[in-house]
């Protein structure tokens, strides 16, 4: 029965988003038939069970085309109804059936059971997964409104789950092992309670960029794993002084390198939240979110380096902020400050290009947010046309630093093609930096294919067989070939990472998905600073981009600003259990069971002695059955009515002769036995009780309510 | 390699097996969990931050774990209880619950577990576990005779979800010595006397000459007066018939053991303590190295011919070189259910008999319960056991044989009749009755 009611309930939950609301009492009984069923007829064969359940489901589809195809008067809307109600409600009993009928067959089919409870209540509840914490609607407006956190909720089901599969699986009926077993499962739940609920961090794909934490171990792992199954862990350890490096090189050989993680992956996952604290609209339309630059060459793509990208913060502050080096000159530049909360591990900061500051900020909510910060950024505000006519190397510059930032693959096909490009350009600004990077740009994003189907495996450069190819692939690629061509004319160009976010006019709160992962150039200009110059090519096999769900950008913005509703109310409503009222109705409940239990219990004693009918024999029986089981005397599990009657003759001897007489009658042979006799017998078994039965068991036995419950 | 020898080895490899695995105490349902549970934390709670299933995997990982925790201990306990071996003496029948005296604990108030025990030898019995405030108190039925000096228990602890298991096994020191059952023997059955057509049974109707004499009691038929003794002594004698007694005073009967044997044994049985086989008897049952001819000693034999199914029906040659063919005149041949390699000793043997022998068969099942299953209604065909298509072709070979083919039902006692045999034939040949 109780297995029954969790089948109702857990199907009825997944089935909350598929099946319509009229189908819904319909199915619930399909259900409980279903598992009649299956309780009456599961000795059949296994193969029986589930051609006998797939014909049901298949009922189910026939009656449904039937209805649809030869509407009986009915018109289309009750036809529609009619349809469905049949559907689910055949499809599910016979699901139903076979799943309950394996169960009581083979105690290890019942893990088919606890599958499918969980499965369908996990299902109802998965539009939460990677982040959503705004769905499901029903659960989380409500959630959010009275200040709960909607995880919480889904946690406290995910141990009811647990609790529910324990029942289904249950293979005994002993009520105290059952009472023991489960507060000692309410004890573990109490002590899983830390490791249960912490927070959840979705497996993030950023496009092979290996932006996040997670990306970034699991491609230092598999550089691990690949320098011990090439006998090359030597290349790994070369770069191993530095750690950021080493880790950046790991990253960049996925995207550029176009090892397995080219692939873009279909689940987008918000990753940080900037709060802006003035206004701002990026001068291209993009919000430039940066979380690190590749600069030096290491002989196969660009990697991070921490000795010259000084003006990059690659650290998180602790206890003080951290100051970018000086490098930008602010009168092309604009301050904006934000506010960063991260929901995804980042190895370093991510910030609005470009960050001179980054300052620790309280985390406001712990349970969404991995980290926060304050960034005071520089924003361009000069238009790319207005920064022509300025070389790209200042004079102070090192040797040792224009080589780094000019560093390019031993090939003489970069050069020649940078000069082809930029060929065109008029002669008066011939060898202008800006100019000819722009010349790149346009050049790269004419020929080149966006694409993220490509990988590029070659071990030597694969930006050159990218750019000398049919010029298909992603970010990575375009912006590894455009530093490379840059670099070939002079130009000092490198590499950054992070997030490239389309200004929608979002407001002060922006939401960075994980498919915003992006790789751009940057080129710098003397006296200007490092500028972000991004390749748009022109091709592309894209999907039109995602929209942004502005009811999770809004409520994570006020859970960022301290709002423990996320927006969804003024103050949290206070959630007002009414205690009292199920005080009174749990007391009247009681008393309304203990009331219908001593009258069954009065009635059914009644009954015995007045019953002059064919159904003396019965009802006699019974009678006095049950007052042996008031005082506590039940047959056994499996002991015969003849053998209960045995072991209870030095107690009550007349229920012998009543068993006999009650198995002779039950078996056809009514008339054999007058119901005087019956009468009699009875009379004598009570007489035995009084005289062989303690009073004070007897005394229990008439306040004992529920006796007769157990009598079998 | 033979068959036989084959299969013998192969399942003392599986029970190797089985023991070992018994030891390992994460059952099947609970590995699949264990998969489920790591598929819902790795896949859907850390892969896609799905918290239901994460929860749940923990929690469902959590239960698993304290449930193999507690099996093992459990066991361990159980294990250290029931390390003290106790010498059991038990001398029952096939059929009939024995308590043996043996108490296991059965852990009512420690949670998750639950215990229960087998036997592993010997096996054709049936273990039930009463509880009592001592613990599980043993109950054993033995559905196979046989005699045993050592039982091999088997404990099983698990915990109540099916997850996790532990068994073991004990071996104790017994003096076990079980009888076939008593055959339900009813009141018209007999058997022919072969040679002069007479009935042998202590119930049966009075016949015979009109020896017997007795003063008159009312109600006597008047025609039964002796009026000349009245004349003579004035006292109302009467005569009557003769209570039926053996016509054949030596009757030869052999148990032939074979597959599926238990019910000709409980047959043999109840023949031999309900007197059917007369006062003077010879008895000789597989195994056995000399005819008896008390009943005692021919159960003895019954009981331990078990061992000689393999090799039944050499009883017959060894009783026709023991007792002679000239005292074979009068023989009853209780013969398995099972068809095997007896048939072609006991075919040998009838040719070699002066008179065609009494052959009887015992069937454990009623008609009843051959009814039309779910299978036979929709497609006309039906699932025959083995040891029913076994018996049907003892039967049909039986019927190739000279001698009188006797099938008792063990349950009512009654013998089937020669129509019942046929449309029992019937029902199995054309699948129809």
């Amino acid at each position: 029965m109780i297995k029954s009611a969790i089948y109702v309930i857990a199907t009825l939950i997944g089935l909350r988003t598929l099946a319509p609301e009229y189908s819904m009492m319909f199915v619930g009984l399909s259900i409980l038939g279903a598992c009649f069923l299956a309780s009456k007829i599961y000795n059949l064969m296994l193969g029986w069970i589930i051609l006998l359940g797939c014909a049901f489901s298949v009922t189910g589809i026939l009656i449904e085309n039937t209805i649809l195809a030869l509407p009986f008067g009915l018109d289309a809307k009750e036809s529609l109804a009619l349809a469905d109600i049949a559907f689910w409600t055949f499809g599910v009993f016979g699901v139903v059936f076979i799943l309950r009928a394996l169960g009581n067959k083979h105690d290890v089919l019942s893990v088919f059971e606890v599958i499918f409870v969980t499965a369908s209540v996990a299902y109802s509840f998965s539009v939460h997964r990677n982040k959503q914490i705004h769905q499901p609607r029903v659960l989380s407006d409500w959630a959010w409104s009275h200040g709960i956190d909607p995880e919480i909720i889904l946690q406290v089901l995910g141990v009811v789950v647990v609790l529910c599969a324990g029942i289904v699986l249950l293979k005994t009926r002993r009520l105290a092992k059952i009472i023991t077993t489960f507060a000692t499962l309410l004890f573990l739940i109490i002590l899983l309670i830390n490791i249960g609920s912490q927070r959840l961090e979705p497996i993030v794909d950023t496009g092979g960029l290996g932006l996040t934490k997670q990306e970034q171990e699991e491609s230092n792992k598999k550089k691990e794993q690949s320098g011990r199954n090439d006998g090359r862990g030597g290349k790994g350890g070369s770069s191993g002084g530095s750690g950021g490096g080493q880790s950046q090189k790991g990253r960049t050989g996925g995207g550029s390198g176009g090892a397995s993680s080219g692939a873009k992956s279909s689940i987008t996952v918000p990753v940080a939240i900037a709060i802006l604290h003035d206004d701002y609209t990026p001068l291209y339309g993009i919000y430039y979110f940066r979380q690190n630059v590749f600069s030096r060459f290491d002989g196969n793509h660009l990697v991070a380096d921490e000795i010259f990208d000084t003006d990059v913060i690659t650290s998180f502050p602790v206890d003080t902020p951290i100051m970018a080096a000086p490098t930008l000159y602010s009168e092309n530049f604009r301050t904006i400050p934000t506010s960063m909360f991260l929901l995804v591990d980042h190895p370093q900061p991510v910030a609005l290009t470009s960050s001179i500051k980054i300052s620790p900020l309280e985390n406001p909510n712990p349970r969404h947010f991995v980290a926060s910060y304050e960034v005071e950024s520089l924003t361009l505000t000069t238009d790319y046309s207005r920064l022509s006519g300025r070389p790209s190397i200042p004079n102070e510059w090192t040797e040792e630093m224009k080589s780094h930032y000019l560093t390019i693959p031993n090939d003489p096909r970069y050069k020649t093609l940078a000069e082809e490009i930029v060929r065109d350009i008029d002669p008066r600004f011939r060898g202008d930096p800006m100019l000819s990077a722009l010349k790149i740009k346009q050049y790269l994003e004419k020929k080149g294919f966006y694409t993220r189907s490509v990988k590029y495996e070659d071990p030597v450069d694969p930006t050159g067989v990218f750019l000398f190819g049919n010029m298909r692939g992603y970010c990575v690629h375009f912006a590894h070939a455009a530093v490379y061509l840059m670099r070939a004319l002079g130009i000092a160009a490198r590499v950054a990472v992070g997030y490239a976010v389309e200004d929608m006019g979002q407001g002060s709160t922006i939401m960075i998905l994980s498919h915003q992962a992006h790789a751009w150039p940057e080129i710098h200009i003397a006296n200007v600073g490092w500028v972000p110059l991004d390749i748009y090519p022109e091709q592309t096999d894209e999907p039109p981009p995602i929209l942004v769900d502005q009811d999770l950008e809004t409520l994570l913005g006020e859970l960022a600003r301290r709002d423990p509703t996320g927006g969804r109310a003024e103050s949290p409503r206070r959630l007002e259990i009414p205690w009292e009222k199920i005080g009174w109705a749990v007391f009247a409940v009681i008393i309304g069971l203990f009331w219908l239990s001593y009258m069954i219990k009065f009635i059914r004693q009644l009954y015995g002695k007045l019953c002059k009918g064919k159904m003396a024999y019965k009802v006699v029986f019974r009678a006095v059955l049950d007052r042996l089981s008031d005082m506590g005397f039940v047959r056994y599990n499996g002991e015969t009515r003849e053998s209960f009657a045995m072991r209870m003759a030095e107690t009550c001897p007349s229920l012998v002769p009543l068993t006999y007489m009650h198995l002779r009658c039950a078996l056809g042979n009514r008339e054999s036995v007058s119901p005087v006799v019956f009468r009699k017998l009875h009379r004598e078994a009570s007489k035995e009780i009084r005289q062989k039965i303690k009073l004070w068991r007897r005394i229990a036995g008439w306040i004992n309510p529920i006796g007769w419950f157990f009598t079998r | 390699m033979d068959k036989a020898k084959l299969i013998n080895k192969l399942s003392s490899v599986a029970h190797v097996f089985r023991r070992i695995f018994d030891l390992f105490p994460i059952g099947p349902t609970g590995a699949i969990i264990a998969v489920v549970c790591f598929v819902g934390i790795f896949h859907y709670g850390r892969g896609k931050a799905d918290y239901i299933l994460y929860t749940a995997g923990i929690f469902g990982l959590g239960v698993l774990v304290i449930a193999m925790v507690f099996t093992i201990g459990g066991a361990i306990y159980v294990a250290v209880l029931t390390h003290k071996k106790t010498r059991q003496e038990i001398d029952t029948c096939v059929g009939v619950q024995v308590k043996t005296g043996y108490y296991f604990p059965s852990l009512t108030f420690l949670p998750f577990l639950s215990v229960t025990e087998t036997w592993v030898r010997p096996k054709d019995v049936i273990v039930e576990a009463h509880e009592t405030w001592r613990g599980f108190e043993e109950r054993v039925t033995f559905s196979g005779r046989g005699k045993f000096d050592y039982v091999i228990r088997r404990f099983f602890v698990s915990d109540i979800f099916g997850l996790s298991s532990i068994g073991f096994y004990r071996v104790f020191p017994a003096t076990i010595r079980v009888e076939p059952g008593l055959a339900n023997i009813g009141f018209d059955i007999s058997f022919r006397d072969v040679s002069r057509e007479g009935y042998s049974h202590p119930h049966g109707e009075k016949v015979g000459d009109m020896v017997e004499m007795r003063h008159y009691a009312p109600g006597d038929p008047l025609k039964i007066i002796l009026w000349k003794a009245f004349a003579k002594s004035q006292r109302l004698i009467v005569r009557e018939a003769e209570k039926s007694i053996a016509p054949e005073q030596s009757t030869v009967a052999c148990f032939v053991s074979g597959p599926n044997d238990e019910p000709s044994a409980s047959t043999a049985k109840a023949f031999l303590m309900s007197g059917l086989m007369g006062a003077d008897f010879t008895f000789l049952a597989d195994g056995g190295e000399c005819p008896v001819k008390t009943v005692n000693e021919a159960i003895e034999q019954i009981i331990l011919s078990i061992n000689f199914r393999d090799n039944g029906g050499e009883c017959l040659f060894r009783i026709l070189n023991k007792v002679g063919i000239d005292k074979m005149s009068r023989c009853v041949i209780f013969l398995p259910s099972g068809f095997g390699g007896w048939y072609k000793k006991l075919s040998t043997f009838v040719t070699m008999l002066p008179t065609p022998p009494t052959f009887v068969v015992s069937l454990d099942i009623s008609l009843e319960e051959l009814k039309p299953s779910i299978r036979f209604i929709f497609f006309g065909e039906r699932k025959i056991s083995k040891d029913l298509a076994d018996f049907m072709e003892t039967l049909q070979n039986l019927s190739k044989l000279d001698g009188d083919l006797k099938v008792i039902q063990v349950r009512t006692g009654l013998p089937l009749t020669p129509t019942e045999v046929e449309s029992l034939k019937h029902w199995i040949a054309e699948k129809t009755i």
